[in-house]
């Protein structure tokens, strides 16, 4: 009988990832798959119908993966100080651990291959939203275009990762975000994200 | 957590349909059989995979099929 089987799909599904991230989008066939993560062909073509398919899955699976994580030990009603710190900190984690998922989001940020919308995310968002709407109530965080929320609670943060990791360089070659600095930079983006009246 | 969740009924063929006419071809014999619950062929693939979810349809009854359409078809290894 011809089963479900979960770590085989999890072989299948970080094997697709490692491959788009080495080599775009392009690089991938289910054939190739199929060898890299030792599995017959018939065993992808039972989990996805063909390469977009097995795109679209993959997309929606890591979200919920990284959805996941980032709400391990999060309280929305947690103050904004608190909560960020949560948040930046599960990033971290999942991103040091598990640096294919990052990768992974980051090629398809860049591309127009596939754009739509994860119905799996709403739980996601709405925890993000309970918190940015109670930190508004209790007078931490201003009014603001949900983008420019973003751009400073966690493009600073993505932006750090990107140093930490490498990708950019200032001036030393070595710079590691560590809980201390990851830290300071909270504390300074919590400071800016505060009605002008409040203390 | 175990899963046994039966695939059994997930079907897969390795065949020589190529796109257009032979697509139109097989769309007509696929629909016509009411036990199948969804199909899908991808032509870019080398072995041109058909893909069959059906709880009520063995695999000889569809290689049966496509092949009176004059095309190859035999069980995806």
């Amino acid at each position: 009988m011809r089963v479900r089987d979960e770590n085989k799909e999890v072989a299948i599904r970080e094997k697709a990832m490692e491959m788009i991230v080495k080599g775009g989008f392009e690089a991938l066939s289910m054939q190739k798959l199929a060898k890299a993560a030792n599995v017959s062909p018939a065993t992808i073509y039972i989990y996805y119908k063909n390469k977009e398919d097995l795109l679209h899955q993959l997309f929606n699976k890591a979200q919920e993966v990284f959805a996941a994580r980032a709400l391990q030990g999060f309280d929305p009603e947690a103050s904004l100080e608190e909560g960020l710190w949560t948040q930046w900190k599960n990033r971290l984690k999942f991103i040091t651990e598990s640096p294919i998922y990052y990768q992974f989001f980051e090629q398809f940020r860049n591309s127009p291959l596939i754009n739509h919308k994860n119905v799996n995310m709403a739980y996601f968002r709405e925890n993000m939203m309970i918190f940015v709407r109670n930190a508004i109530k209790r007078g931490e965080l201003s009014k603001m275009d949900p983008e420019i929320f973003w751009s400073l609670a966690y493009g600073s943060f993505y932006s750090l990762v990107k140093f930490h990791l490498q990708e950019k360089k200032m001036m030393t070659e070595t710079f590691k975000l560590t809980d201390v600095k990851l830290k300071i930079a909270l504390k300074m983006v919590v400071k800016a994200l505060k009605p002008e009246n409040a203390n | 957590m175990v899963m046994t969740e039966n695939l059994a009924h997930i079907l897969v063929f390795k065949t020589n349909i190529n796109n257009g006419n032979d697509k139109l071809l097989l769309e007509q014999t696929m629909s016509a059989l009411v036990a199948i619950e969804e199909w899908s062929i991808d032509v870019e693939d080398v072995d041109r995979v058909l893909r069959v979810v059906s709880h009520e349809t063995g695999p000889q009854e569809i290689i049966n099929k496509v092949r009176a359409l004059g095309f190859d078809c035999q069980e995806l290894e």
